[in-house]
């Protein structure tokens, strides 16, 4: 990976230009840096709603609202303006939003973006999800691979947008075999900043741990997960994977190491409260968020493997570049 | 049917949860396994041997008690050296090329068995050694009548309902008497004093030393009898294991890819290496028929309130065969049991599914089935060892996907370690039913285990795992391999709690 962040010469267009969704997210903010910083990209256009903090010559924002009916023309037009080889889409929240405006985004809004990619020259698109589609449950095996069915009946809004969201990616690669679709499912994505609900437990000083049980618990070092999206970014990489860092730990592990202090709760009747504290606005976890915390849910790794691609972090590496931010960012 | 290429394609892998079936609960046949008392006059010497080193013996007794032959002995020798040589070594000795035969000692025990004046014998090729024992021919020591006559003392229900180990006293007063009769003077215990600084104590060693010292100021009405102090001795460092078995696992530790934790697993290797050298007692027979090299799947009978064979049969086939490591599978009942089901799978359980059974014997593990899943668990003791419906025959469509051998196994006293007396519906806890047992520590059973001689399936190929008679057929076959070792065994056992 190149580290100079030089500005293009004009007339001469050396790289690929790329387009990415979600620029202001934490991944997306990560992802966005990497790719200013490649020599192999000429340019970056960026669709958000709000602008991404860092200018740069190479980086083209472009202001789209995925609520408005119109942001796949908006999308479209961008597109086609500058010559975007590879887009990705990262429909990945940075935490508990509303529910309804994350529908909109995550599910309608990614049917907005894969309408704009329609018309367009795109050859490549790759599209973040996580492994939390396949469901924690009790039937699961210790390692889930990418044939598994998803979450069927997802209890958890949250969950089933991802799903949704998934489909429609299916179905856009039905429908265009001509491009080359990835689908990267990612574990809690760990490293300087947390994305998902299940990773922001370690931002937490407490957190709630189902007493008796103790999951495995796999995650993704934030770099390798910007290795994967860059890998499939530059080259064709068709398919879906899943991409996480090598090994897993118990939950209890995970929370020790991240600082936060687990506070036991008996498996009974704990949804009850959870339920209760939530409608009192007490807390905002979604009760299927218990069963994440009680059952295994880890992705096999093997496929991507075999496609190549290697991740270069263990769990532990990541969980401890996590812990010296936390630190940095708590002293 | 006959020979198809092993190459074909992999059939895609069965949603079907192994072993484990609910449908099923009670509606096994069960074969009636009468229990013959044709063969008991074999005598177990070597358990007399180990339990009188341990007391200063009177003179009285030294005249009367039996001895074993000086072959026998000679035999277990380069088996006990080994064992010694790898004490040294804090962590659990998996690669160790430890054998295991009839009730072998601890390393304390160990070193103190070379008599002088025995000469060494050149160490014999592993297999041959083991092999050699149940077939060596032992003098009669004891006249039948006795032997039948303890026989019959010895029936489970008079004895073993209590506390363990008062139950266990009783039964060696019965024993030891028919047994001490008219037998070759051995040779004076003085002789062995000097070898005892040689090995180092495990802390488990002392505590069990200390333990045995305690027991003897206590019980010194009862201090004639090693035996009686023997189990004094192992009930109390049986208690100081359990609770380091039972300490809560923190801190940050790793993991492996389904969740064994090696630390963990090496802080409880000195339990269960005292449970299954002292405690159990277990001796393995037919060692020789585990496949030398690859992965492969034993497939056991099960039974018990507390799910002691997997750890048990795990620890059996990586001393059995050196370099192997195994894992045992569980059915969901116990898996998703909480603080049980976490426990165990931090010990090295793994879930019984089809998809976590083949990714092991892909990465070459040797996995421990119990096919007869939850049903076993629940089994009262009124039908041990009558096997129950042997699951859909997972294991088999494994062994066929993935050319893993199938070993039968059979393990003789873990049913009556931990006896379910009754069994209560208890809904909301996740069990089909509650057992119900007598004893809070499992009974010191003299545990057998027997590896039979792998199933032929050089002449089937992955594709074969669709056919659903043959499956059935080989299912029927491992099952009556074992039903024949079992009854085997148990015909041949004289006691349940000595062997």
């Amino acid at each position: 990976m190149a580290k100079s962040g030089r500005a293009p010469q004009p007339g001469k267009r050396r790289g690929i230009s790329v387009a990415l969704t979600g620029a202001t997210g934490k991944l997306g903010a990560a992802l966005l840096s990497r790719l200013l910083a490649s020599r192999d990209v000429y340019s970056v256009v960026a669709f958000d709603a709000k602008a991404p903090g860092p200018t740069h010559p190479k980086l083209h924002f472009q202001p789209v609202d995925l609520t408005a009916t119109s942001a796949d023309r908006t999308i479209a037009e961008a597109l086609a303006e500058h010559r975007v080889e590879a887009m990705a889409h990262l429909p990945l929240l940075s935490g508990p939003a509303d529910p309804a405006y994350a529908h909109e985004v995550e599910a309608i809004g990614s049917l907005r973006v894969l309408a704009g990619l329609g018309p367009s020259a795109v050859k490549r698109v790759v599209v973040a999800s996580t492994t939390s589609v396949y469901g924690a449950s009790p039937q699961n095996p210790n390692h889930l691979d990418e044939s598994r069915p998803l979450v069927a009946r997802a209890r958890s809004r949250y969950l089933r947008d991802k799903v949704e969201m998934e489909k429609q990616v299916q179905a856009f690669r039905e429908a265009h075999p001509d491009r080359t679709v990835t689908v990267l499912r990612f574990p809690p994505i760990v490293g300087p900043g947390v994305y998902d609900p299940f990773a922001s437990f370690l931002e937490r000083r407490f957190a709630a741990r189902i007493s008796g049980f103790d999951p495995l618990v796999q995650v993704v070092h934030v770099d390798d997960a910007l290795d994967a999206l860059e890998r499939a970014l530059g080259s064709a990489w068709p398919g879906t994977y899943n991409v996480g860092s090598r090994g897993v730990l118990p939950l209890s592990a995970i929370l020790k190491c991240a600082g936060v202090h687990a506070v036991p709760l008996p498996y009974l009747g704990t949804e009850g409260a959870v339920k209760l504290t939530n409608a009192v606005g007490l807390t905002r976890t979604p009760p299927a968020l218990l069963e994440y915390v009680r059952h295994t849910y880890v992705a096999d790794l093997r496929k991507a493997e075999r496609a190549g691609f290697a991740a270069r972090h263990t769990i532990g590496e990541a969980l401890e570049a996590f812990a010296e931010h936390r630190q940095a960012a708590r002293s | 049917m006959a020979s198809r290429p092993k190459s074909k394609p992999t059939a895609p892998p069965a949603r079907s949860v192994l072993g484990n079936d609910p449908f099923l609960r009670g509606a096994a046949p069960s074969a009636p396994a009468p229990v013959p008392l044709a063969d008991l006059a074999e005598p177990k010497t070597i358990t007399i041997a180990r339990f009188e080193r341990k007391q200063p013996v009177t003179k009285q007794e030294r005249a009367v008690r039996p001895r074993p032959p000086s072959a026998e002995k000679a035999k277990a020798r380069p088996e006990s050296k080994s064992r010694a040589l790898t004490a040294e070594s804090p962590a659990r000795p998996k690669t160790a090329p430890t054998r295991v035969l009839e009730a072998i000692p601890k390393p304390k025990t160990a070193a103190t068995r070379a008599i002088p004046g025995v000469p060494k014998p050149a160490a014999k090729p592993k297999t041959a050694a083991t092999r050699a024992v149940p077939a060596t021919p032992r003098p009669e020591t004891r006249p039948r009548s006795a032997a039948s006559a303890r026989a019959k003392t010895l029936t489970y229900d008079e004895s073993a309902q209590g506390n363990p180990a008062p139950a266990a006293r009783a039964l060696v007063k019965h024993v030891l008497v028919p047994e001490i009769e008219g037998d070759a003077p051995r040779p004076p215990p003085r002789a062995e004093a000097p070898r005892e600084p040689e090995r180092k104590p495990g802390a488990l060693g002392v505590l069990g030393a200390l333990a045995q010292a305690r027991a003897q100021s206590l019980l010194g009405a009862v201090a004639s009898s090693p035996t009686a102090m023997q189990l004094a001795g192992a009930a109390l460092s049986g208690v100081t294991a359990m609770r380091a078995l039972v300490a809560s696992p923190t801190g940050l530790r790793t993991v492996d890819d389904f969740g064994e934790d090696p630390a963990l697993v090496a802080r409880t290797a000195p339990a269960l290496d005292f449970l299954y050298d002292h405690y159990f007692r277990v001796s393995v027979q037919g060692a020789e028929n585990l496949p030398r090299h690859g992965p492969l799947l034993a497939i056991a009978n099960h039974a018990g309130a507390l799910p002691l064979d997997g750890p048990v049969l795990r620890a059996a086939l990586e001393r059995s065969r050196p370099g192997l490591r195994a894992r045992w599978l569980v059915e969901d009942a116990i898996f998703h049991a909480p603080f049980v089901g976490t426990w165990l799978n931090r010990l090295g359980a793994v879930r019984a599914c089809p998809e976590n059974a083949q990714r092991l014997l892909e990465g070459g593990a040797g996995l421990v089935v119990f096919p007869e899943g939850v049903n076993a668990l629940t089994k009262t003791y009124r039908r041990r060892y009558q096997l129950q419906r042997f699951g859909r025959g997972g294991f088999v469509k494994l062994a066929l996907r993935t050319g893993a051998p199938l070993v039968p196994t059979a393990i003789v006293g873990a049913e009556e370690s931990m006896p379910v007396l009754a069994t209560l519906s208890a809904p909301g806890l996740g069990l089909p039913v509650l057992p119900v047992t007598p004893s809070l520590l499992p009974l010191p059973t003299k545990w057998t285990l027997v590896f039979l001689p792998p199933i032929d399936l050089s002449k089937y190929g992955p594709a074969d795992a669709q056919d659903l008679a043959l499956v059935q057929r080989l299912t029927e076959e491992v099952r009556s391999a074992i039903h024949q070792a079992l009854d085997r065994v148990r015909g041949e056992r004289r006691s349940v709690f000595l062997g």
